[in-house]
């Protein structure tokens, strides 16, 4: 098992964007249930990896589906990711990443018929890496009215809030955590 | 005038002798032959940074600049640095997009810059070699030599002294724009875009005027859909013989090693002494000659050079990996650096003879030599390689598979490999189990791997991972054997007679352009897969660059690579290798010639109304799969000014700026019906100018939605769409929710696939669209009827 130096430090060492940088709270998962069951109009985001990773034997879509269901959320599946709702006949909604950060940015959309915009809360998680920390930045300096989460196992530092790097077995305890947070 | 630039003028302000009195006599010669009325001039003639400003705001009022800030500050001046947050504006006053912009500019311009100086460099060195009356003939099939040419400066180039024009003018706008980056110029997001947009132009052009130069007079390829197939791959190369290898863009000196060998009567490539290449020189290198062979893209380098065939490494211009003088140290293989724009610290022999600087070489004096003279330097390199043969013996310093464990043995698992990796592959668990003697996924992870040794330098145990990995995959790199279409130059004007219809009509359903560079979100051959499939599908499939090597590498179940596969012809099924880098102005070029020859639109000066035509009817749309460079950055926006939309891989999201539709936007897709004046509305067609996804398959499906054209007629369309469901189908398993904003008629829809369709439709609330405009504009001048 490896040992993660630095967790708070951003997954690609590199990837330092400047003086703003994620929160990675203690008890993470309590923290962002409780900013998604406040939140009104939340949103979960994900990408490729939510097909491809399994969590000792579970597979990460399956987290995503509970996480969506437990936080009232729609999902909007990027990358090859989509099949994998249709395939639970779970009501997700595909787009590129791209075109949902694209229209994140404006205040009057909402993916979610049922609730106004704009959505207020955006959750990411299982996406590349590089294009999920762009989207991030994107939302960063260009959506002023939403804050984002990753769910992701790596320390995200354009997110507003981030898990902090870690391994699959502390990222299945944190994702079960947070399900569990969520009601 | 046609041209800004000065060829020659005589200015007499006022003389007075015993026979004439003179006064404001001016006489400029030396461009008549370029400014000839081969059409009437167009509105833009050698348009300045602002002259189509009003065209790049009309395309950015539909596809809006997206920017994902890379980095939150500006470091830019003595300000700095000043962080952009929360709307905050720097010392100078500039904010967080506006700085993006500027950034993008910036990459543009060093892209532009890099393209121009090559070509400069190229056209000054053919110049002294064949004189600058050295004819422009393209052969027999092309009569339209230099379209970039005809419809941006409004100029026919005849000669190779032509040419100098060309680059004189694209280096006066690329520093104008470069100008307007400067703290206190620019200050507005879609300004800066507007200059981006106008510096890419300009590199499409010096691209355009670099490839016509070394076509003519290297007798390269003139648009042959036959030319010879070529050995790709690390393993091409005849290890019993001495190598000379090259690395880089600018193919001079590769000519000259080759030109020596013939005169030094050592055969061509192959026979006494092995020639390959690393990057464009590559290609170049065997449009020139057939024997020369190509190791594969900038990914190769690194593992190249370790591997230790090279003899002797002779390295031009761009994409060089800036250690090669010191990673070839470690293999003993000297350097001959030959361009003055990557020296590397080398002592400059340009002056000493070729004996001495041979000697320096080969007794290890220094590591390596620069010499700007690009005859010397294929001679000094040929010469070198042949003694230095049996110096190094081949030595290489990637292990033997026995060494492998105790190489890894030091590794802590502190998984810093793994996050300097670009795509943070698992190195760590990959060299974890090598150090217990499981090779297999080092092996494995070697397939994604683009080469860069960013773990090597962020190992704390100095760890060789990336020799380790060639180590483990040694019983695969021995298969790495491949076949490449050399670079055939410009596609025939006959070519376009035959297909620019059914591109219009969008019954031939694409022309697609694989382009740019190898930092790939999956294995190299993942491009000639896309290609692969896009041409079995009967589009026409285009390739460039690192691109076109590494499409090479994908097999079909015959183990033919795609050009074994598929003929070399600009038609429906067909994939073209265009060439180097600089020959991507051929594949712009091409759209630029239906609209000339098919269309019959004047081309000369004409910039606006024909990028208007491309967008709105040719169904093209470039690919830049593993993009990092800046070239690839202003590539990529040079095609978008023109009308051509781009998809970018996963990493394409840093380039900090995509331009992108919201087709829900609907005033933003109306265009005028030239027709009738009337304003309609043509659907996400198409839907973004440049956008970046995240997997292979996503791509293919975007790759066929962004050629779908306002223009298309019914059976076009229906084709398109056949191919857009097929793709989404595939992957998602069912047909695309965008269906109704694609499907105008009944007519539009496959007719095998009719009924699934309109139940999907009538679900989804579809109706008919109005009557689909047969001559769509974005130009309220372009209409007929004088309406507005």
């Amino acid at each position: 098992m490896s040992i993660l130096p630095s967790k708070h430090l951003p997954w690609q060492i590199g990837n330092i964007p400047g003086p703003t940088m994620a929160l990675s709270p203690d008890k993470a998962p309590k923290v962002f249930a409780s900013l998604a069951k406040r939140a009104k109009n939340p949103l979960l985001i994900v990408g490729r990896y939510v097909v491809e990773f399994t969590l000792e034997g579970k597979s990460l879509i399956d987290f995503t589906v509970e996480i969506a269901k437990k936080g009232k959320m729609p999902i909007v599946a990027t990358g090859n990711s989509y099949k994998g709702y249709l395939e639970r006949k779970f009501p997700a909604v595909y787009m590129s990443l791209v075109d949902i950060v694209n229209r994140l940015q404006d205040p009057n959309f909402t993916v979610n018929p049922d609730r106004k915009p704009p959505h207020d809360l955006i959750l990411f998680l299982g996406i590349t890496y590089n294009i999920g920390s762009q989207g991030l930045s994107t939302l960063k300096h260009f959506a002023p009215h939403l804050k984002t989460i990753t769910l992701c196992k790596w320390y995200h530092p354009n997110a507003a809030f981030s898990f902090p790097n870690m391994d699959d077995k502390a990222w299945r305890k944190s994702l079960e955590e947070l399900i569990q947070a969520l009601g | 005038m046609g041209v800004e630039s000065e060829p020659g003028k005589i200015q007499i302000k006022e003389l007075s002798t015993n026979l004439l009195s003179i006064k404001g006599l001016e006489i400029t010669f030396g461009r008549l032959a370029l400014e000839e009325e081969f059409e009437p001039l167009g509105p833009t003639p050698s348009p300045q940074l602002s002259t189509l400003r009003a065209w790049d705001r009309l395309l950015l009022s539909r596809y809006k600049p997206f920017y994902a800030p890379f980095c939150d500050l500006c470091c830019l001046c003595t300000y700095g640095k000043c962080d952009l947050t929360k709307g905050r504006r720097g010392s100078c006053g500039i904010d967080i997009r506006a700085q993006q912009a500027r950034i993008v500019l910036i990459a543009c311009c060093i892209g532009a810059a890099t393209h121009t100086a090559h070509a400069k460099h190229m056209i000054e060195h053919l110049i002294r070699k064949f004189g600058e009356d050295y004819p422009i003939n393209l052969g027999s099939e092309i009569e339209l030599e230099a379209p970039h040419a005809r419809l941006i400066m409004g100029i026919r180039p005849k000669t190779i002294g032509d040419l100098k024009y060309i680059t004189e003018y694209c280096s006066n706008q690329i520093t104008h724009a470069l100008a307007a980056i400067h703290t206190g110029q620019e200050g507005d997001a879609v300004d800066f875009e507007s200059k981006s947009l106008h510096v890419s132009m300009i590199d499409h052009l010096a691209m355009e005027a670099a490839d016509i130069a070394q076509i003519v007079t290297f007798n390269f390829p003139k648009g042959d859909p036959d030319a010879p197939l070529v050995d790709l791959g690390l393993s091409v190369v005849d290890p019993a013989k001495p190598l000379a290898l090259c690395i880089g863009h600018n193919v001079s000196s590769g000519i000259e090693l080759i030109d020596f060998m013939e005169k030094e009567k050592l055969g061509p490539p192959g026979q006494v002494l092995e020639v390959a290449g690393l990057c464009c020189t590559a290609h170049d290198i065997t449009r020139y000659s057939d024997q020369a062979k190509v190791i594969g893209p900038i990914s190769s380098q690194i593992r190249y050079i370790r591997a230790g065939f090279a003899d002797c490494i002779m390295v031009d211009e761009q994409c060089i990996h800036t250690d090669v003088v010191y990673e070839a140290s470690q293999v003993n293989t000297p350097v001959v650096a030959s361009s003055d724009k990557a020296c590397y610290g080398l002592p400059d022999f340009t002056e000493q003879p070729l004996e001495a600087i041979v000697e320096a070489l080969v007794s290890k004096k220094y590591p390596g030599v620069l010499i700007l003279d690009p005859a010397k330097a294929g001679a000094v390199t040929v010469l070198t390689a042949l003694r230095m043969n049996s110096i190094r013996k081949k030595f290489k310093i990637i292990p033997s598979i026995n060494e492998i464990a105790k190489l890894a043995a030091p590794c802590t698992f502190c998984n810093s490999c793994q996050r300097n990796c670009p795509w943070s592959l698992p190195v760590g668990e990959a060299v974890n189990a090598a150090r217990k003697g499981d090779l297999r996924m080092l092996a494995e992870i070697r397939d994604f791997c683009v080469g860069c040794i960013r773990c090597e330098q962020a190992c704390q145990q100095g760890i060789p991972i990336l020799s380790l990995m060639e180590a483990a995959a040694k019983h695969i790199i021995a298969k790495e054997k491949f076949k490449v279409r050399a670079g055939r130059g410009p596609i025939l004007d006959t070519e376009i007679r035959k297909v620019g219809r059914d591109i219009v009509l969008g019954e031939i359903p694409g022309v697609i352009a694989f382009v740019g560079c190898a930092n790939y979100p999956g294995p190299e051959r993942d491009v000639g897969e896309m290609a692969y499939e896009f041409a079995r599908r009967g589009y026409i499939v285009c390739t460039s660059g690192c691109a076109a090597m590494s499409a090479a590498k994908f097999l079909d179940e015959e183990n033919r690579s795609p050009y074994e596969s598929f003929p070399g012809v600009f038609d429906r099924g067909g994939i073209v290798n265009v060439g180097s880098c600089v020959a991507n102005s051929h594949i712009s070029a091409a759209c630029i010639k239906i609209a000339s020859i098919f269309a019959r639109r004047k081309l000369r000066a004409n910039y606006e109304e024909i990028a208007d035509y491309i967008l709105h009817r040719i169904g093209a749309c470039g690919v830049a799969w593993g993009a990092f460079s800046q070239k690839a950055a202003s590539i990529a926006t040079g095609f978008n000014r023109l009308g051509v939309p781009v998809v970018l891989g996963p990493q394409g999201s840093k380039y900090r700026r995509l331009y992108l539709g919201r087709v829900e936007d609907r005033e933003s897709f109306m265009v005028y019906d030239a027709r009738t004046g009337d304003k309609v509305f043509i659907g996400p067609s198409p839907e973004h100018l440049i956008m970046a996804v995240e997997t292979k398959e996503e791509a293919m499906i975007w790759i066929a939605k962004l050629c779908i054209r306002p223009n298309d007629t019914t059976k076009g369309r229906m084709i398109k769409l056949t191919h857009y469901a097929d793709l989404y189908r595939k992957l998602y398993g069912r047909l695309p929710e965008d269906l109704p904003l694609l499907v105008r008629t009944e007519a539009d829809i496959p007719i095998t696939l009719k009924d699934e369709f309109l139940d999907f439709l009538k679900a989804k609330g579809w109706q008919l669209h109005p009557k689909p405009t047969v001559d769509p504009t974005l130009l309220s001048r372009m209409v007929y009827a004088k309406k507005v």
